[in-house]
């Protein structure tokens, strides 16, 4: 059933009207190990949209409160596991906007994507992303909301300029070790700080049947570099950079063409003896979709390079990832099936092999089945998590 | 005899031509008549397998001439799990070389996504009505001659056969040959029939209901029959409105991004409730 509700405050004639729109919904799912053959989830999670608009301000949330009986007397999680992802509420997004004479305002917590990319990030710096299940959703399913201001200013050729102002410097969140991804990276690192404020500037425009925009962001690295005390206990740091990056997309014949390309100025990361080195770092990406009827097919490549780099620096000299990806709906949509694959070409290598299959019944039901395959060397970054083969069921309902 | 011969056979190619330019011009007459400087509508989109339904959405259309170019978005309001998947789609003037522009936008992905315009084959929404069928009528891409007269339903009709004019419009409609019933007074297709590459009839298009709208005739019911696949799909238009004074901006991808609520078409339509 949806939710639509709605209050006259005043008669047509005015146009002053209020609306509100509430659709909640009940998941719940289950993930199995199929390496190791164990349950890795058992979740019920109760999540809600509300929109509520009047003539000059609206408010949007979107949120859920989640509980994984996974971990109730389970030896294999630890306790810090059970303590990040036992019971969660998270703010997917919730803030007010407006509008004042082209300038669209909002306020609150809210995720911003930038660039044209599917799933991988070049020029998407804003939001952090939450690793609980490692890369195996879409990247939008795990980006954490910032509390920002963004003012998206409109001129009457259409060209658009963004300009948005982060209030807390938050981190990327990664499991804590013995968590279904549990693993070193930055075990326990989370930061977040009032007051660390970045800065961020898109302008996008429309030249030559070409969507083109131009990127600008100042702030905080979303990973740490990590240091040690005296007493050798490890302290994590968020260090400053600077980006500048572009993007554009453009249709060619029944392609679409797509790439983004960035350089980061003042880099920080980690030499072999935990010092810092700053570097610049240039990453690009190339895309190319194909539609033949009703299938949608993409590849894209994306690399890095750091000026100066070092062998003794703890992140590798580059990190080429090509990706493929098909999908299609059958039977009006009902069922909609996706499968992809990825390979991050470096220290062995590593692929990540991805079938996600949705099925809709009816307008209340939503089913879905993912599976996910890893291999590759343990010292690449998706062959580390060779072992986590996994089936994740889901279904929706829909109040 | 011979001049007699000749005479018989200057007469049909000159009769063929004048059906050819006849059958141009009314076409023609369908592509430009009168239906407003905007349009909006709600809309129920309905896919069905004998009887039971597979698939319905419901969106708000809206529609613009903004120069010589039709703008068109369509903004989904349900079912909950698909709100606010839109498109927006930027049709030039026929006889122009510029391909047509398409944009999506994904609410689960927050991002605007350009799509090819040169293959329109596939479902729009998984139903029976491709991308191509919501295109405004196209002259030039087709041979179309008038075949015969008819009555449908007790209006009287051109019957008009239609043939690709290049491989490249096969290709982009995915369609060898239209056979279109053309209302002759109100200037309106109340039928058309789709065939393949091996001349079979695959898809049927029926007008259900035609209403005055504001003193515009305005297709309010249709239905595409799929007769391989035993589907058929059902646009209904709910509270068609024109001429409102849609705003350029509407039309934009920031705007769709932005997402077109429900209060941007009560504030066109002092209707308050989709």
């Amino acid at each position: 059933m949806r939710w639509l509700a709605l209050i006259v405050m005043g008669s047509a004639s005015t146009s002053s009207y209020a609306n509100l729109y509430i659709q909640p919904n009940l998941t719940t799912s289950f993930g199995y190990n199929v390496s190791e053959h164990y349950a890795t989830e058992q979740r019920v999670e109760l999540a809600t949209k509300l929109e509520f608009s009047t003539e000059n301000i609206d408010f949007t949330f979107d949120g859920r409160v989640e509980h994984d009986f996974v971990y109730n007397n389970n030896d294999r999680f630890s306790i810090d596991a059970q303590d990040q992802y036992e019971s969660r509420a998270i703010i997917e997004e919730a803030y007010i906007s407006g509008e004042i004479s082209n300038r669209f305002w909002s306020f609150g917590y809210q995720k911003v994507v930038w660039g044209e990319a599917d799933d991988l990030r070049v020029v998407d710096v804003i939001n952090p992303l939450d690793y609980k299940d490692f890369i195996f959703f879409d990247i939008d399913d795990y980006r954490l909301a910032v509390p920002m201001f963004k003012l998206d200013y409109e001129y009457e050729n259409g060209d658009t300029l963004n300009i948005i102002t982060t209030l807390q410097q938050l981190s990327n969140e990664y499991p804590a070790p013995r968590a279904e991804f549990g693993n070193n990276y930055y075990p326990n690192s989370e930061q977040t700080q009032w007051g660390k404020y970045e800065l961020g500037l898109r302008y996008s425009t429309f030249a030559l049947a070409t969507d083109v925009s131009l990127y600008a962001f100042h702030g905080y690295q979303d990973d740490p570099v990590v240091t040690l005390s005296p007493s050798e206990r490890t302290l994590y740091s968020y260090e400053k950079f600077s980006m500048l990056g572009t993007s554009l997309s453009k249709p060619i014949d029944a392609f679409v063409l797509r790439s983004e390309f960035a350089y980061f100025d003042n880099y920080t990361v980690n030499d072999s003896d935990l010092s810092f080195k700053n570097v610049n770092k240039l990453e690009a990406l190339i895309g190319l979709d194909y539609r033949y009827k009703d299938w949608t097919t993409t590849l894209q490549f994306t690399d890095r390079i750091l000026n100066g780099w070092q062998p003794s620096y703890l992140i590798p000299k580059s990190a080429p990832i090509y990706t493929a990806s098909a999908e299609r709906g059958f039977f009006a949509n009902q069922l909609y099936i996706r499968a992809a694959v990825s390979y991050l070409d470096n220290q062995g290598g590593g692929a990540l092999s991805q079938l996600k299959l949705t099925y809709k019944p009816n307008q209340q039901w939503v089913l879905k089945l993912n599976l996910d395959l890893i291999e590759g060397d343990q010292e690449n970054y998706l062959g580390a998590q060779q072992q986590r083969d996994r089936i994740w069921l889901a279904a929706t309902y829909y109040f | 005899m011979k001049l007699t011969c000749f005479l018989a056979s200057m007469s049909i190619v000159f009769s063929a031509a004048t059906y050819a330019e006849d059958a141009d011009k009314i076409l023609q007459q369908v592509r430009d008549r009168n239906d407003g400087k905007d349009y909006l509508s709600t809309v129920t989109l309905r896919t069905l397998s004998e009887d039971s339904v597979l698939n319905q959405r419901q969106f708000y259309m809206l529609q613009k001439d903004i120069e010589k170019d039709e703008v068109m978005v369509l903004a989904i309001k349900a079912p909950a799990d698909v709100r606010d998947i839109s498109f927006l789609m930027r049709s030039f003037e026929e006889g122009t070389a510029q391909e047509d522009e398409q944009w999506m936008y994904l609410p689960a992905f927050r991002k605007v996504r350009r799509i090819s315009a040169t293959d329109k084959r596939g479902a729009f929404m998984g139903s029976e009505y491709s991308y191509y069928d919501l295109d405004k009528l196209r002259v030039t891409d087709f041979d179309s001659k008038v075949i015969k007269t008819d009555m449908l339903d007790g209006v009287e009709t051109y019957v008009i056969e239609r043939e690709p004019k290049s491989q490249d419009v096969i290709n982009k409609s995915g369609y060898y040959k239209l056979v279109t019933w053309v209302d002759k007074q109100r200037k309106l297709i109340l039928k058309q029939q789709y065939y393949d590459a091996k001349g079979i009839l695959f898809k049927q298009l029926d007008i259900d209901k035609v209403e005055k709208v504001q003193d515009i005739w305005t297709i309010t019911a249709s239905t595409m029959s799929n007769f391989v696949e035993n589907k058929k799909s059902t646009f209904l238009f709910h509270e068609t409105l024109y001429n409102q004074g849609v705003d350029d901006a509407i039309f934009r991808k920031s705007k769709l991004k932005r997402g077109i609520k429900d209060s941007d078409v009560a504030e066109l339509t002092k209707i308050s409730e989709l």
